[in-house]
C-alpha cells in the first residue's frame, strides 16, 4: 500500500536523476546539427524567414553568444522552436516578427511554469490579454539566444525596464537611489523590480498597492544596520504609523474596511522615482515645501503652520517640540496616579467592607 | 429654596425617596449611550496594531464608517454636554436648584475623615450630604473629561481652522490628548464610577437609583446621613411650627 501511495513520487525522482544525467550530452547531440548550418555567417544576410505582414528575420545564431547562455548545455533549439520537426523545415510562418517571437516565448513555460503563473498576475499580462501586443513577453527581458542572470549587474534590471519605460528610468537615475545604483553598484539601493515586483508585476492603480507601499520604503528604512550605514532615522515607517495618516493606511491594510482615499504616505512628500536627500539643509526645506503642497491636495486650507503639524519623523522632545512633549508628559503621569488612586480606592474599600462584615 | 423630596411608599412598606429627576435620568441615559459609542469606535483606532482592532472596526462596516459614527456621536456628546450645563444654569437661575456637586469644605474635612476610615482610624464613615467628595470629584473629571476630548477632537476634525489660529504642534499634541484623555476617561468610567454603582460589595450588582430615581430610604440613611436627615425633615414640615 504505501509504495504505491509514493509510486509517483518514486517515478519523479527516478526521472529526475536519469534526466540530469542524461541532459547534457543529449542536449548536445541535438543541437550541433541545427548549429552547423544556423551559425554560418552567411545565413546573417541569405536565409531569412519570411512573415505574412511583410517582415524578415535572418535565421542566424551566434555560437559564441548561445554557448555564453545559461541554457547552452540544458536546452536544444526544438525544445523551444517547436515548430520544426524535420529536415527541410516545413512551418507555417506566422504573421508577424511579434507574433514568432510570442509563440516561441510560450515555450519558456515548459520549465520555468511558476514564473509564468506569477506573470498571469501582472498588468502586463492583462494589457495583453486586453489586446495589447507589445507588452513584454519573456524574451524581451531576459534575452532569447544569450540569456544570462537577470540581475547581473543589477543596472541592467533597469534598463531592460527602460527599454519601453525610458523617461521613468531617467528620472530614477537622477534620485538618490538611482545614482548610488549608477555610480558605485550599490546593493542597498532598489532597482525596478523591488517595488513593482519582478514577474508579477502590479497595477500601480490598485488601492492595495499605494496603501501598502510604506512597507516597501520601510522593507530598508526601519533596517537598523541598513540605515545606520548611510546614518539615516531608522523610525521613519513608527513615527509616520503613530500619526493619523499612517495609523489609517496602517488600519486598512490589515483589513479595516476599503478607503474611499488612501491617506498621505511615503510617497507623497518624497517623491517616488524622483527622491532626494532629506539630509542637507536646501533638500529637507524643498521636503517641508513639498509637505505644505502635498496637505494642500487634501487639505485646501492648509498654511505653512498646518504643515508644521507633521513632525518630520521625529518622537516628541522637549526641544523639539514643547508642547506635545508636556502633554505626552502630564498624561502619563497624570493616567498612573489615576490608576493608582482607583485601585487603592477599590482595595480599601473591600477591605473595609470584610472588616465590618466581620465585626458584624 | 430647594424643591420638596418627592417621597414613594410601596405596599410592602418600603419607602423611597427620589434622588435623580427624570431629566437627570435622561441625561445620564444619553451620556452612557454616546460615550459607549465613542469608546467602541475610538478604542480600537487608538490600538491600531493590536490584532482585534481591524476586525472589530470592520464589523462597524469599516474604518470609515466607524469614524463617520465616532464623529457624530462625538457631535451629539457635545450638544449633550452643552445643553445639561444650560440647564442646570436656566434651573439654578429660577431658584429651582441646589448647587449640590458643588464641593466645599465639608467634603475635605469629610473626605480626611473616610481615608482614617479608610485606614482604620475611625469606627464608621461621616455622614455625608446627598453627593460625597469621591461622587464630585468623579463627576467634575469626567465632565473635565469630556469637554477635553470634545476640545482635542474639534482640534482634530478641523485641522485647517485650528492651525490658522495656533502653531501646527498643537494637532499632534491634541493627538496625545484625545488618545490618552480617552484612556483617562475610560480608566474613569470603568474603574471608578462602575466599580461604585456596581461592583462595590455595598451596592453589588447594581445601584438603579440613576436609573429609577428613587433610593429606598434605608440605603439613603446609610450611605446620605446628611441628606436623609434632610429628608426626614422634609417629611414632618409642621414639625418646626408645632414649636413655639
Amino acid at each position: 500500500m504505501s509504495i504505491c501511495k509514493r509510486l509517483p513520487f518514486l517515478i519523479f525522482l527516478a526521472s529526475t536523476v536519469s534526466l540530469s544525467s542524461a541532459f547534457s550530452a543529449d542536449t548536445e547531440k541535438k543541437t550541433t546539427p541545427c548549429l552547423e548550418c544556423h551559425t554560418q555567417s552567411s545565413y546573417r544576410r541569405t536565409q531569412f524567414l519570411h512573415f505574412s505582414a511583410g517582415e524578415s528575420l535572418p535565421v542566424f545564431l551566434d555560437r559564441n553568444g548561445w554557448k555564453s547562455s545559461v541554457h547552452a548545455d540544458k536546452v536544444s533549439c526544438t525544445d523551444c522552436h517547436t515548430e520544426i520537426r524535420s529536415y527541410p523545415h516545413r512551418t507555417v510562418p506566422p504573421r508577424d516578427k511579434r507574433e514568432f517571437s510570442r509563440s516561441v516565448a510560450d515555450s519558456c513555460k515548459k520549465c520555468h511554469f511558476a514564473h509564468y503563473t506569477r506573470l498571469l498576475d501582472s498588468i502586463h499580462f492583462k494589457l495583453l490579454a486586453g489586446g495589447v501586443a507589445g507588452t513584454p513577453s519573456c524574451v524581451d527581458c531576459h534575452g532569447s539566444h544569450e540569456i544570462k542572470k537577470a540581475d547581473e549587474p543589477r543596472i541592467s534590471i533597469n534598463l531592460r525596464c527602460g527599454k519601453c519605460h525610458g523617461h521613468i528610468e531617467k528620472e530614477f537615475r537622477n534620485s538618490v537611489h538611482g545614482a548610488a545604483l549608477v555610480n558605485e553598484d550599490n546593493k542597498d539601493v532598489p532597482v525596478c523590480t523591488s517595488c513593482h515586483n519582478t514577474h508579477d508585476i502590479v497595477d500601480l492603480r490598485r488601492t492595495e498597492y499605494k496603501l501598502n507601499s510604506y512597507k516597501m520604503c520601510g522593507h530598508c528604512h526601519s533596517d537598523q544596520k541598513r540605515m545606520k550605514k548611510y546614518g539615516l532615522n531608522p523610525y521613519v515607517v513608527t513615527t509616520y504609523l503613530e500619526d493619523f495618516h499612517g495609523q489609517s493606511n496602517l488600519l486598512y491594510s490589515l483589513g479595516a474596511g476599503i478607503p474611499t482615499k488612501v491617506k498621505a504616505t511615503c510617497t507623497d512628500c518624497h517623491g517616488s522615482h524622483n527622491i532626494t536627500t532629506a539630509k542637507s539643509r536646501d533638500h529637507s526645506n524643498q521636503v517641508r515645501e513639498n509637505i505644505a503642497t502635498t496637505c494642500r491636495q487634501c487639505h485646501s486650507q492648509a498654511t505653512p503652520a498646518f504643515a508644521n503639524a507633521w513632525l518630520s519623523h521625529y518622537t516628541p522632545t522637549l526641544v523639539n517640540a514643547p508642547l506635545v512633549w508636556g502633554v505626552k508628559w502630564f498624561f502619563s503621569a497624570f493616567n498612573l496616579l489615576l490608576v493608582l488612586a482607583i485601585l487603592s480606592h477599590v482595595l480599601f474599600d473591600l477591605w473595609r467592607y470584610r472588616a465590618h462584615r466581620r465585626r458584624a | 429654596m430647594a424643591r420638596e423630596l418627592k417621597v414613594v411608599r410601596l405596599p410592602d412598606g418600603t419607602c423611597l425617596v427620589e434622588r435623580f429627576s427624570l431629566a437627570s435620568r435622561i441625561d445620564h441615559l444619553l451620556a452612557i449611550v454616546l460615550v459607549l459609542a465613542l469608546l467602541v469606535t475610538g478604542i480600537p483606532q487608538k490600538f491600531s496594531d493590536s490584532s482585534w482592532a481591524p476586525g472589530f472596526l470592520r464589523s462597524f462596516g469599516g474604518l470609515d464608517v466607524a469614524r463617520t459614527i465616532h464623529r457624530l456621536s462625538g457631535f451629539l456628546l457635545a450638544v449633550h454636554l452643552l445643553t445639561h450645563l444650560l440647564i442646570i444654569a436656566i434651573r439654578k437661575a429660577l431658584g429651582r436648584l441646589d448647587l449640590t456637586l458643588l464641593p466645599n469644605m465639608q467634603d475635605v474635612r469629610d473626605g480626611i475623615r473616610t481615608l482614617k476610615y479608610f485606614m482604620g482610624h475611625e469606627p464608621q464613615l461621616p455622614l455625608y450630604p446627598k453627593f460625597h467628595l469621591r461622587q464630585k470629584l468623579e463627576y467634575w473629571l469626567i465632565v473635565l473629561g469630556i469637554t477635553l476630548m470634545i476640545l482635542s477632537g474639534m482640534t482634530l476634525l478641523f485641522p485647517s481652522f485650528t492651525t490658522s489660529m495656533f502653531a501646527g504642534q498643537i494637532i499632534p499634541a491634541a493627538r496625545f490628548v484625545h488618545s490618552d484623555g480617552a484612556l483617562l476617561t475610560l480608566v474613569l468610567i470603568l474603574g471608578w464610577h462602575v466599580y461604585s454603582a456596581h461592583l462595590s460589595p455595598n451596592v453589588f450588582p447594581f445601584d438603579k437609583t440613576i436609573f429609577t430615581g428613587y433610593m429606598p430610604a434605608d440605603d439613603l440613611q446609610k450611605r446620605h446621613g446628611l441628606e436623609y436627615q434632610k429628608f426626614l425633615e422634609g417629611a414632618k414640615p409642621s414639625a418646626p411650627k408645632a414649636e413655639p
